[in-house]
Parts: C-alpha cells; sequence; structure tokens
C-alpha cells in the first residue's frame, strides 16, 4: 500500500484546493473528451459487493446512497466550520454546488480520508437518535471525525447490540442506529480499502476450492472471494496506485505531470483490468453485463418513462377538454412511449438480475405500473372513452415517481435473492398473478377517483361519464379478481410445497385474502343492487385500501409473518396520510351525492 | 364472481306445507345482502387475526382468532350461505354452472381445512448434526406427573392435554393429587425469560457462588459461578484463560492459564495463578471486593462477591410480547406428603420438575406433546450456500438419514417424503460465532391435501366460466 498511502496525503491538499476552491467551479470547462472516457473507464471496473460481481458505479452510487442518502453529492453552500485555508481562500467567491458523481465521491473516500473526514457527508435523519447523540438537530448530515469524536456514540452503538441480544424486532430508532452503524462501517471500509474487492482470487485458490467441492457433490458452492484493494501486493498493487494517480489526472482542475510518468486513466483502467483478470480468467466478468449495467443506471428508465407518462396524461386530458382527435392521437402515442420504455428498463432489470423483477417493494411497484397501462391499453381500446388511459397514465405517473424519489424505503439496487425465493416457477407464477391483479385494481381505484371529481362537479349516477367509468371499473375488478383469487390459490400450492401446508393464515396470505373478499362483497353488493353506480366508484376507492394493505402494510406496518423478505420500513407516515386523504375525498364525494339525492326526493 | 340474481327457477310440484317453509328459509339464507355481511366479516375476523399476530406471533394469533368461536361462526355461516344459494336456484341451468363449481370449490376446500385441522399432523423436528430423533414436536401440550421411590421406576399419577394460553392457571388453578400432599399450577406466563439466580441457601451441603469481573483496556466480562457441592468443582471457560473453583487444588495444571479458588471459610477464598507462558503459580487468599492482578495481558481480576453457602435459583420474568428468547412457563406450588408448608418453584415448557417427598420423588413435566414417526431419521449433516463474498445465506440444506441406510438431501423448497411423512428445511439454530449447530425441520402429514386442491381447482375453473359467460360484454366496444 505503501504507493497509494504516499498519494493520499499529496491528494489531501489537492483535494482541498479544488472542491472549496473556484477550481472545481470550473468543472466540465477543464475536462477534455479524454478524462470523460477515463472516467467512464473506471465506472465499468468489476467489483465484488453484496453477494455479486457489480460495475464500481453502481457500487459508488449503492454505497453514496447508503451513506449521504443520495446518488451523487452535492457541496454544502457553507463549508464546514473546519474548512481550512481552502475555505478561506473560496470565501467571497461563487461556490460550485452542481452535483458530482457518485464514483468521484467514493474513489477520493480511499484517496483522501483526511478530507472527508472533516466534510458533512453521513446523513441522519431521525430526530430520536440526534437526540440521542445529543447533536445539533437542525442538521441531517454530519461528519465522519464528529460522530467518531461524539463521545455518546459508543453508548448508542452498545445499546443497539444489546437490544439487538434480545432478538426483537427493531424498532424505527433501532433501525436508524443500525444504519449509522452501517454508514460508518462502510465509510471505514471504503477508507481503508478492505470493501474494495477488484481483484478475483487466484487461480491455485479457485483450483483448491474446486476440488474441495469434487471431494464432497453435496458440498453446496461456497463462495468466490474477491481480494480487496488492502489485500494485494505485488505488480497489481502498483498498477492500482497508477489507476489512483491517474484518476487525480483526470478530476477536474488535474494536471498531467510534466514527466509524462502518469498515464490517462482510461489506458490505467484499462491495464489494471488486464493484469486482474489474468488473476482468474473465468471468474472475471467480460464486460458486457458490466456495460449493460452502467447503461441502465445511467438511462434510469423509469424517470424517462414517467416523464412522457406525465406528457401522455396531459396530451388526453387536453384532448378531452378540446375534444380535438389529434390529441388523443398524441397521448395514446406519448403513453406507448412511455411504455415501451418502461418495458425496456424492465427488461433490462429482468436481464441483470436474471429473475422476474418482483422480488421487492420497489420492483414490484414499477411492476404494478406497467400491469395498469397494460390493462388501460385494452380497456381504453374496447371502450374508447379517454378515461380510462388517463388514469392508466396517471397510476403510472405516480408509480414511477413514488418509485424514484423515496430510496430508503424502496430500494432499487440489485439484490440477490434470498433462499427462499430462488428458482421455483410456482413463486414467479404466483407472484406475477398476484400483483398484476393489483394493477387492475389499481386502475379501477384512479377511474373511481376520476369519476368521483366529476360527481363533485355535479354529475348525476345516470350521466354517460359515470356510466362509462362504471363498465371500466366493474371489468376492472372482475378480472382482478379472477387473478387474486388465482393466485392467491397458486400462493397456497407453493406455500404447500416450500413451507408444507395450503394455507397458514400467514399475514400477507390472509391480506391478500381480505383484499379478495374486500372486492368480491361489493360484486355481490353490486348484484344485489345494494352497490349501485356512485357505490361502484367509492367501492373502487375504498376496496384499494385492502390492497394497499396487502402489498405495503403486511411489509412495512405489520411486519410479521413469513414473507419477511420483503419486509422493510418507512414512509408509513406519508402512506397514511395519503390514504386518509383518499377517504376524506371519497367520503365527501358520496355525502354530496346523497344530499343531492335527499334534496330531489 | 358473482352469480345471476334472477331465480325464475320453476318450484317443484310438492304440495307440502313443510317443503314452501323449507324453500322460505333457504330464501332468506341464500340472499346476496347476507353473503355481503359474512363475506364482510370475514375479512374483520381475519384482519384481527394478521393484527395479533403482529402484536405478538403465529400461536397467539391461531388460538385467540383463527381456533375463536369468531371464526368457526363466520365460516360455518360462510358455508351455509354457499349451500342456501345453490339450493336455491335448483333445479340448475347451464349459465349456473360456474357459480356451482366456484361454491362448491369453496365448499371442498373448507371442508379440505377442517380435515387437516382435526386429522393432520403439523409439527417440527429439531437435530444436532449426528442426532437421530424418532418423534415429530407437536404445538399441543401436555403435563404429566409421575412417582418413584428408587428413581429408575416411575408410576404415572396425571397425564393431559393443558393449554394455559387460553385458561391461565392464575385463574382457573390446575390441582394434581398426590398421597397426602398436593401439586398445584398456580400461575402461568405465556411468555417469560429465564433468569438464574444465586442465593443463599441453608443447606450444610451447598457449594460456595463467586462473581467476579476480569478486565483490561480491551476485556471487561462479569460472571457467576457456582460450585455445586461441597465437594464438587466447576470450570468456567473465557477463552485464552479459565476459572475454577475446586475443593482440593491439584499439584499441576497442565500449562494453562487459569485461576483456580479454593473455599477456607465464610470470609475468604484461597487462590492460585497458572500463567502458561512462565510455568509460574501465583498463591495467595482473597475477600469480596479485592483485586488480583494476573501476568496475562494486563488481566485483573475483582472477586465482587462470594457467598460461602449458595444455591441457583430460576426465575421466570414476564415480558409482554415473545422473542425468540421468551418461553411459557408455570408455576408450581407444592405440598409434601404429610406436611402443611408449601414451596414454590418455576419451570419453563419443555422441561421436567423434580421435587422430593419423605421416601419417594415426583416428576413433573410441562412440554409439547410428541408424535412417534414410527421410524428414526438421523440428521448427517446441515449446510449453508452463501452469495459470494458474504455472510449472506443462498441456501440451507440437511443431509438425513433414514432407517433403510439412505442417504437424502432436504433444501429449501425440496422436501423429504417419506412413510406418509413430508420433511421441509424450515429453518436452523447457530452458536454466537453464526455456525450452524442443529437443523429445524417442519414435519407434516395431511389427509386433507387432496380435497383443498380438488376445491381450489373447482373455484378456478367456476371463475373462469363466470368470465366466459361475460365474453360478450367483454368483447363489446363502447355502450351506445
Amino acid at each position: 500500500m505503501i504507493g497509494v498511502l504516499s498519494m493520499k496525503n499529496w491528494i489531501f491538499t489537492a483535494l482541498i484546493l479544488m472542491m472549496a476552491g473556484p477550481v472545481w467551479a470550473e468543472g466540465e470547462v477543464g475536462r477534455d473528451v479524454k478524462a470523460k472516457e477515463g472516467m467512464e473507464a473506471l465506472k465499468r471496473l468489476p467489483i465484488q459487493d453484496s453477494g455479486r460481481i457489480k460495475p464500481f458505479d453502481t457500487f459508488a452510487r449503492e454505497t453514496l446512497q447508503l451513506v449521504y442518502g443520495r446518488t451523487s453529492y452535492r457541496p454544502p453552500e457553507r463549508s464546514s466550520e473546519k474548512g481550512g485555508e481552502g475555505y478561506d481562500k473560496a470565501e467571497g467567491e461563487k461556490r460550485d454546488r452542481r452535483a458530482r458523481p457518485a464514483m468521484e465521491i467514493i474513489v477520493t473516500w480511499f484517496l483522501a480520508p483526511q478530507f472527508w473526514d472533516e466534510q458533512q457527508i453521513v446523513e441522519i435523519k431521525l430526530a430520536a437518535l440526534k437526540e440521542a447523540l445529543k447533536v445539533e438537530l437542525t442538521r441531517d448530515r454530519f461528519s465522519p471525525r464528529e460522530l467518531v469524536a461524539n463521545d455518546r456514540i459508543g453508548l448508542v452503538l452498545q445499546d443497539l447490540a444489546a437490544f439487538r441480544e434480545t432478538k426483537a424486532k427493531l424498532t424505527p430508532y433501532y433501525q436508524a442506529v443500525a444504519r449509522l452503524e452501517n454508514q460508518l462501517g462502510m465509510y471505514q471500509a471504503i477508507k481503508a480499502g478492505t470493501i474494495l474487492r477488484i481483484v478475483p482470487p487466484t487461480l491455485e485458490a479457485s483450483a483448491q476450492k474446486a476440488e474441495r467441492e469434487k471431494a464432497d457433490p453435496l458440498l453446496p458452492k461456497e463462495p468466490d472471494m474477491w481480494r480487496s484493494v488492502a489485500e494485494v501486493d505485488g505488480p497489481l498493487k502498483e498498477s492500482f496506485s497508477v489507476v489512483a494517480k491517474a484518476f487525480i489526472r483526470e478530476l477536474p482542475g488535474g494536471e498531467a505531470p510534466v514527466d509524462g510518468s502518469v498515464p490517462r486513466l482510461q489506458d490505467a483502467v484499462k491495464s489494471f483490468m488486464e493484469l486482474a483478470r489474468a488473476e482468474n480468467p473465468t471468474l472475471y466478468p467480460d464486460g458486457k453485463d458490466i456495460g449493460i449495467e452502467v447503461h441502465f443506471e445511467e438511462l434510469h428508465p423509469f424517470r424517462l418513462a414517467w416523464i412522457f407518462y406525465v406528457l401522455a396524461a396531459i396530451a388526453i386530458s387536453a384532448a378531452w377538454i378540446s375534444n380535438r382527435k389529434g390529441l388523443m392521437t398524441a397521448g395514446w402515442a406519448l403513453s406507448f412511449v412511455a411504455f415501451l420504455i418502461h418495458t425496456y428498463g424492465f427488461a433490462l432489470r429482468v436481464y441483470l438480475t436474471g429473475r422476474p423483477p418482483v422480488s421487492n417493494m420497489y420492483e414490484s411497484v414499477i411492476w404494478v405500473s406497467w400491469g395498469t397501462i397494460l390493462f388501460a391499453f385494452f380497456f381504453e381500446w374496447k371502450q374508447k372513452t379517454k378515461f380510462v388511459l388517463l388514469s392508466g397514465a396517471i397510476v403510472a405517473t405516480l408509480c414511477n415517481i413514488v418509485a424514484d424519489s423515496v430510496p430508503h424505503v424502496l430500494d432499487a439496487s440489485l439484490q440477490p435473492l434470498e433462499p427462499v425465493l430462488r428458482s421455483n416457477l410456482w413463486l414467479t407464477v404466483h407472484v406475477l398473478t398476484i400483483t398484476i391483479s393489483y394493477s387492475a385494481f389499481f386502475l379501477a381505484w384512479a377511474l373511481g377517483n376520476l369519476g368521483l371529481g366529476f360527481v363533485i362537479r355535479g354529475d348525476k349516477a345516470t350521466s354517460p361519464r359515470i356510466e362509462a367509468i362504471n363498465i371500466a371499473i366493474y371489468r376492472c375488478m372482475q378480472i382482478g379478481v379472477v387473478l387474486l383469487a388465482a393466485g392467491t390459490i397458486l400462493g397456497g400450492v407453493w406455500a404447500d410445497y416450500s413451507w408444507g401446508r395450503f394455507w397458514g393464515w400467514d399475514p400477507k396470505e390472509t391480506w391478500a385474502l381480505i383484499a379478495l373478499l374486500g372486492y368480491i362483497a361489493i360484486l355481490h353488493a353490486r348484484l344485489s343492487g345494494w352497490v349501485k353506480q356512485i357505490g361502484m366508484l367509492m367501492g373502487a376507492v375504498v376496496s384499494f385500501n385492502l390492497v394497499i394493505m396487502a402489498w405495503y402494510g403486511v411489509n412495512f406496518v405489520l411486519g410479521a409473518g413469513l414473507h419477511s423478505y420483503g419486509f422493510g420500513a418507512g414512509g408509513v407516515e406519508y402512506m397514511s396520510a395519503f390514504v386518509l386523504v383518499n377517504l376524506a375525498y371519497a367520503g365527501y364525494a358520496f355525502m354530496l351525492a346523497r344530499s343531492r339525492d335527499a334534496a330531489k326526493s | 364472481m358473482g352469480a345471476e340474481l334472477s331465480s325464475e327457477s320453476n318450484q317443484p310440484e310438492v304440495s307440502l306445507a313443510w317443503w314452501k317453509t323449507f324453500r322460505k328459509v333457504v330464501r332468506v339464507l341464500a340472499s346476496l345482502k347476507l353473503a355481503v355481511v359474512i363475506i364482510i366479516a370475514l375479512g374483520i375476523v381475519t384482519a384481527w387475526g394478521t393484527i395479533v399476530e403482529a402484536q405478538y406471533d403465529a400461536l397467539a394469533a391461531k388460538k385467540i382468532v383463527y381456533n375463536s368461536i369468531w371464526m368457526w361462526g363466520t365460516m360455518i355461516s360462510l358455508i351455509v350461505s354457499l349451500t342456501a344459494v345453490m339450493i336455491d336456484r335448483w333445479p340448475w341451468q347451464k349459465r349456473h354452472t360456474g357459480f356451482v363449481l366456484a361454491h362448491i370449490g369453496i365448499i371442498i376446500l373448507l371442508f379440505g381445512s377442517w380435515v387437516t385441522q382435526r386429522f393432520g399432523i403439523d409439527g417440527s423436528i429439531s437435530f444436532g448434526i449426528g442426532e437421530k430423533q424418532k418423534s415429530v414436536i407437536l404445538g399441543e401440550t401436555d403435563l404429566a406427573v409421575y412417582s418413584t421411590f428408587d428413581g429408575s421406576q416411575f408410576t404415572k399419577l396425571f397425564d393431559r392435554e393443558v393449554d394455559f394460553f387460553l385458561k391461565p392457571a392464575q385463574k382457573k388453578p390446575l390441582a394434581i393429587e398426590i398421597p397426602n400432599g398436593a401439586i398445584k399450577i398456580v400461575e402461568s406466563l405465556p411468555y417469560a425469560i429465564r433468569e438464574q439466580k444465586f442465593v443463599e441457601s441453608t443447606d450444610p451441603k451447598s457449594g460456595v457462588a463467586i462473581r467476579f469481573q476480569m478486565q483490561n483496556p480491551n476485556v471487561n466480562i462479569t460472571e457467576w459461578m457456582l460450585q455445586p457441592s461441597k465437594e464438587g468443582s466447576e470450570t468456567k471457560d473465557l477463552g485464552p484463560a479459565q476459572v475454577l473453583i475446586v475443593a482440593n487444588f491439584p499439584r499441576d495444571f497442565g500449562g494453562r492459564n487459569a485461576i483456580l479458588f479454593r473455599p477456607v471459610d465464610n470470609e475468604k477464598l484461597e487462590y492460585n495463578i497458572h500463567t502458561a507462558r512462565t510455568r509460574d503459580v501465583k498463591k495467595g487468599f482473597v475477600r469480596a471486593g479485592e483485586m488480583i492482578r494476573t501476568d496475562w495481558m494486563g488481566l485483573e481480576f475483582r472477586l465482587l462477591k462470594y457467598m460461602p453457602q449458595a444455591k441457583e435459583e430460576i426465575t421466570y420474568r414476564p415480558v409482554d410480547k415473545p422473542t425468540p428468547l421468551t418461553t411459557a412457563a408455570i408455576r408450581v406450588e407444592y405440598t409434601a406428603p404429610g406436611q402443611t408448608t408449601v414451596s414454590h418453584q418455576w419451570m419453563g415448557l419443555n422441561s421436567l420438575l423434580k421435587l422430593f417427598g419423605t421416601s419417594e420423588a415426583y416428576v413433573v413435566s410441562y412440554a409439547n406433546r410428541r408424535w412417534p414417526l414410527g421410524f428414526d431419521v438421523k440428521l448427517k449433516e446441515f449446510r449453508i450456500g452463501r452469495y459470494q463474498g458474504t455472510l449472506r445465506a443462498a441456501s440451507y440444506e440437511s443431509v438425513v438419514t433414514l432407517p433403510d441406510g439412505s442417504d437424502q438431501l432436504i433444501s429449501m423448497n425440496e422436501p423429504l417424503k417419506h412413510a406418509g411423512f413430508t420433511f421441509y428445511q424450515a429453518s436452523f439454530e447457530s452458536d454466537p460465532s453464526g455456525r450452524p449447530t442443529a437443523s429445524v425441520l417442519s414435519v407434516n402429514k395431511d389427509p386433507g391435501r387432496g380435497l383443498k386442491y380438488f376445491g381450489s381447482l373447482l373455484i378456478v375453473l367456476g371463475s373462469l366460466h363466470l368470465f366466459y359467460l361475460k365474453r360478450r360484454a367483454w368483447m363489446q366496444g363502447p355502450r351506445k
């Protein structure tokens, strides 16, 4: 490590100047094409992390997300009080606050920790934790130095360890402490380089492992642990130190040494990867999947998709208000483009993970909105009311925006599967069937809200608009009920096969049943004449809360049962507010319709 | 999934008055509005169950909700309603196919579930690597009392299923007659944490107890130790060093780091500190509150408490909610034969309690019921597969040996079927370092399985037919 370590001091000074001073501000201008290509090459450097090989870029984004709470870094408006000389110099000049890509930040954590120790990069949001640490409640980010020096942090972490001993479920407070533990651990591991596993095990080590596995065919495949930057030596270490120097050179404001001893980053990364590949050619990825993953991360397809869904919704609304045919065609075209991007992003994700993309909340939100659009296309094509496609576009926009904007609740990272979920046809069929039924109910929900909106604006129960919406809602509920019933039964088959019982009143399966019962109750009430047009609108809106409970509530509120692999935390207050506002809106519309009826008679 | 409301089915030519009344009752029970009420009631009851499960655990939800009268009541109403609506639509026509299939399917499914619950076996076996098991542990709990005079022959005095969860003993104590005396279960806790305490003993045969602290800048351990009897010895392994209480000091201690204590009187202990590196033995006396320096990495030993006559006392501390560390516990009140004084002792689920009389002894057993498999299963191996470069589990698998000598692999989602039982990989136990020590298999026998699958099939076929009936409405364009 000597090469890299001696570099570190030099980089420290360089970084202070760059980050705090106007040099950074020159930013992109100072970068030539070669520099950009070099950074691109470094993004594609394979690294082993969390059970898979990923591009360095993905690793950097996930790490920055964990520690800092965002996937890019924004230098603070005011430098921290201990900004040092660089800060004083920069004072009075306008600081560049453009976001820096995650990769640059993570690499410099390793190269210049002295600088980053002082920066406010560790995100703590929970007020209770800030109180426990006796830090300023007004700040959301703290520097590693002040946290390590905090005299309460030891107690707080010990308290977490003690709580874990009781094996009880972590409360939100302890979840925040656990995150803090992870954040600091991650920062330290990057500083020390121990987590930067970028060199595959030697051929010899792999061969020994293969031998062991051959000797006992029942032995499960053990992991091939890659070696970290801190572990390698010899030519690999030297090559990495060249990468580090070249990286500094390509940073904004970095300068090439006059003697030409430092190569361009692209060449440095290339020769490092050649060396690493030579260590174990079979384990080292060929770069294709890595390239696709970088493409996926940079394209950000689901964000692109919602932008188009928003445009589609605007076009359809305009078509509806102005009654122009051309606008509706534009609406169709825009939603189709959005749908294609949505599908493309999905296909990339499926390709990268090698499994159906419904193994966590994030993926299911994306999948359900995809299904909603699909149903909306079909019903709109059949019914031609504009409302169905509009509702579909609204749901798709809503879902994709939510999926994109709350990363601490909906984790977008590509994760390996939990044991119980691995490679099974039944599982795939059961989950896909149940979640696609949510799509139909989601569409019915949007239609119901739209219909209630018309009611508030004075539509009668017999108005053609309400009639058309009723037909669409009825169809959505029918198809949803069939799919949910089939999916729940398939879930029973899967549970029988995997856990040994068909039905065990597990909360997840029970709530799927309750949602099913809710919609069956509405359909039967409609048959009996209890529920009429406005009742169906209400039913579509109110029953969707059962779906929310089965889908989100069991995992994030109840947090009990065998479906624990999908459990998460956060967002409960927003979800509750959303549900309450929606119910109040529906209740208002309903009361309005009833008072009108009463006035008439 | 709705049925057609219209029921213009022809009344058969029956003149009897009771038939008309029957049809009238059926018509009321077949009401769609009643069906809606029952469906909503079922939703509410099961939702309550999931909340109980989230607050406590699956067992509590099963006992409080899913096996409750509320659940049974709704289920029976549901079956009555489903049957009534089918009778009401008699004679069935072709368009009723889907509706009849779906409703019969639900009834068969529910019947299958009842068969499973009544006649099925649902339990688990837990064994360490190399261990054999011959029975399945079920959820039911039994209480049994045996008497013995010589410790080898036991007579069963009492054996009954008990459910202290629903019927706590503090509300309804359970008394067991023994000759001239009594054993009474007076208190029960559904969730309790076992706590071990050392207290002064009056029995002159009792050994000593000490509480000590070992400390250096890196280590800080506080422990209790109890010498089982005046003549006995006790060893505590603390990694690089051992602490022992002995009746007599050995001459040599085999080159290990150890502190040995020997009780001298009510005030002090004599100690010998063996240091492996130097083969030195340091000797001296220590009293409560005093500190001894060792030659190992600056470790200091402090005697915090010394009890010249001590015994262990097990108590159970009640907690509100279950965790993996909690267990059910009961408090036993014992009146020894011919005596009037009573004593109280706690015992946890799946443990034995010995009570001594003048010449005889009683053994109380409070345990989960065991169901004999009829054959032995041996856990040969248990393994965890990991995702590359992490401790994250990718797969769990057990290799078991059956009586015929064959080795069978049981892994997540790949169960083993043998002699009518199905064995599934459920979970595992591990030591603090994360190394697996035991495998837990869930074992069941489900005679209702076929019925449940058949019922499910009918429901799906029925729903599809209902859908098929609506095909025209589905395919038509916008309504004019």
